[in-house]
C-alpha cells in the first residue's frame, strides 16, 4: 500500500489497527522487521541530529544524554530490560518524544497527495460535455474497462470516491499468505486499535473524547469481521505490485482472475461473487487501472531530501 | 413492395450497426446521466479539502511537516533500520516499499 493520500483515511493498516496517520508512522520504527528499533534509540537520534528544529515545534526538548544508547529491537531482552532499569520520568520523555516524531510524520504525510491523471483528464472533458477532446484521452479499451469497472465488475462496492477505495473493510476471500502468521483481519485490527496506547483517546492524542466517534463507535465484534481488510486505493496501483495485504498476488491479472472466480473465503464470509468476465474484458480492465498512473499533487520541495 | 421494404428496414438496421461500431472503433463512449454521476465521484476534483487531525494538533505545522520529512527521506534514521526508511516511502516508488516481503509485509507494525 501506498501512503500517499492517506490523511483522508480513518484507519490505517490494512485490518485498522492505528487510527491516526502519527499513531501508524510510529509502527515500523519499532517493527523488528522494518524499522527494528527502540524508541530511546530514535530520542537519542533526534537529540544528536535534530534537536533545534524539534525545539522550535515542540518546545525543550529533555535530556536524554544519559539514557542507554542501544539499537536493537523493542523486543530485544537488552532492549527491554534497559528501558525498565529507566526512570518513570524518563521513559514518559521518552515517549513523548517519538510521539512528536510521528506526529511530525503525519505532517510531512498529508502533503502527499495524488495528482492528476489520464482518467481524471477524461471525465473532466466528460463533465465539461467536450467529447472532442474526450476520445483523444482514453483509448476504446480503456473506456471499456472503465465502464466495467464501475458496471458489471463490481469493482465500485468497495473501490469508489476519488481515492478508489471507501476506507471500509471488505471480506473478498483474499486467500492466506503461505508460511505466514493466520492474519484474522479487521476481527484482530479492532482489538488492536482499542489497546493501541497511541490511539485516539489515549494521553499522546491532542483530541478531546468527542472527537473520536471513529474509535468509540467502531463495531467491535461479530462474525462479519473476520478477514475483513481495507481496500487501497487504486490510484497508481499498476505501479505498487504485488498485491493484497500480504503480496499473495504478484499481478493484476492474478488480482483479477480472483475477483472473476471468487473463491470462498478461507475464513468468514467473502463479498464476492461470481463475474464470469471474459479475458478480454479482464485485459480492459487491467487497461483502465493504468490510467490512474499519476504524479504527486505537492509542491516539489516535499519531494526532495532536505 | 413488401420485399422492398424488408430490404430498407434491413439497410437501417446495417447503418445503426456500423454507426455502434464505427463510435465503437474510435473510442466514443455515451454514459447515461447515472454513470456521469459515477465518475463524478471518482473524479480527483471530487476531493474533499484535507480532513482535520484533531488527534494532532502539528498535522498542518509547516516546521513540523519539514521534519517529518527529514524523518521520512535522510538517512539519519534509516542508517540502522533493518529496511531502509528510502524502501518504505521512497518518492520515486510512490511512497511505498520497494521490495516488500511477504514477511514484512505481514507483520503485525509493518507498511500501511
Amino acid at each position: 500500500m501506498t501512503i500517499i493520500g492517506t490523511a483522508y483515511s480513518p484507519w490505517f493498516f490494512w485490518d485498522g489497527r492505528k487510527d491516526s496517520q502519527w499513531a501508524q508512522a510510529l509502527g515500523p520504527m519499532e517493527s523488528p522487521v522494518e524499522h527494528g528499533s527502540n524508541r530511546t534509540y530514535y530520542a537519542h537520534i533526534i537529540d544528536q541530529y535534530y534537536r533545534a528544529e524539534y525545539e522550535s515545534i515542540f518546545g525543550d526538548m529533555p535530556e536524554v544524554s544519559h539514557l542507554p544508547l542501544l539499537r536493537g529491537s523493542v523486543q530485544s531482552a537488552e532492549v527491554r530490560a534497559a528501558r525498565k532499569a529507566m526512570s518513570t520520568e524518563d521513559q514518559e520523555n521518552v515517549t513523548w518524544i517519538y510521539v512528536n516524531m510521528g506526529k511530525s510524520i503525519a505532517a510531512y504525510e498529508r502533503h502527499l497527495i495524488p495528482g492528476e491523471s489520464r482518467f481524471d483528464q477524461y471525465v473532466e472533458a466528460i463533465l465539461n460535455n467536450d467529447n472532442q477532446t474526450a476520445k483523444t484521452i482514453l483509448t476504446s479499451d480503456e473506456i471499456a474497462g472503465l465502464r466495467l469497472f464501475i458496471g458489471e465488475a463490481n469493482c465500485t462496492n468497495c473501490h469508489n470516491g476519488p481515492l478508489f477505495t471507501n476506507n471500509d473493510f471488505h471480506n473478498t476471500g483474499v486467500p492466506t499468505a503461505e508460511g505466514l502468521p493466520d492474519d484474522i483481519g479487521r476481527a484482530g485490527g479492532t482489538q488492536k486499535v482499542l489497546a493501541d496506547e497511541f490511539n485516539c483517546l489515549s494521553m499522546y492524542s491532542d483530541a478531546e473524547p468527542d472527537d473520536c466517534a471513529e474509535l468509540r463507535y467502531m463495531v467491535t465484534d461479530g462474525h462479519q469481521l473476520e478477514r475483513q481488510f481495507k481496500p487501497p486505493s487504486l490510484r497508481n496501483v499498476a505501479e505498487r505490485g504485488p498485491y493484497m495485504h500480504a503480496g499473495q498476488f504478484a499481478t493484476l491479472e492474478e488480482v483479477l482472475n480472483h475477483y472473476n472466480t471468487a473463491p470462498p473465503a478461507p475464513a468468514g464470509h467473502s463479498e464476492l461473487e461470481t463475474l464470469n468476465l471474459t479475458e478480454e474484458q479482464i485485459a480492459q480492465i487491467i487497461d483502465f487501472l493504468k490510467t490512474l498512473d499519476s504524479p504527486i499533487n505537492t509542491d516539489a520541495q516535499w519531494l526532495i531530501k532536505p | 413492395m413488401r420485399a422492398k421494404d424488408i430490404f430498407s428496414g434491413l439497410l437501417v438496421l446495417f447503418g445503426i450497426g456500423l454507426l455502434i461500431t464505427a463510435c465503437s472503433a474510435f473510442g466514443q463512449a455515451t454514459w447515461s446521466d447515472e454513470e456521469v454521476a459515477k465518475l463524478r465521484s471518482l473524479w480527483i476534483g471530487s476531493l474533499p479539502p484535507l480532513p482535520v487531525d484533531p488527534s494532532n494538533q502539528y498535522a498542518d505545522d509547516s516546521g513540523a511537516a519539514a521534519l517529518g520529512q527529514n524523518f521520512s527521506l535522510t538517512r539519519a534514521l534509516a542508517r540502522t533500520a533493518k529496511l531502509p526508511v528510502q524502501l518504505v516511502i521512497y518518492p520515486k516508488n510512490f511512497f511505498r516499499m520497494e521490495h516488500p516481503s511477504p514477511m514484512a509485509l505481514a507483520q503485525p507494525t509493518a507498511a500501511q
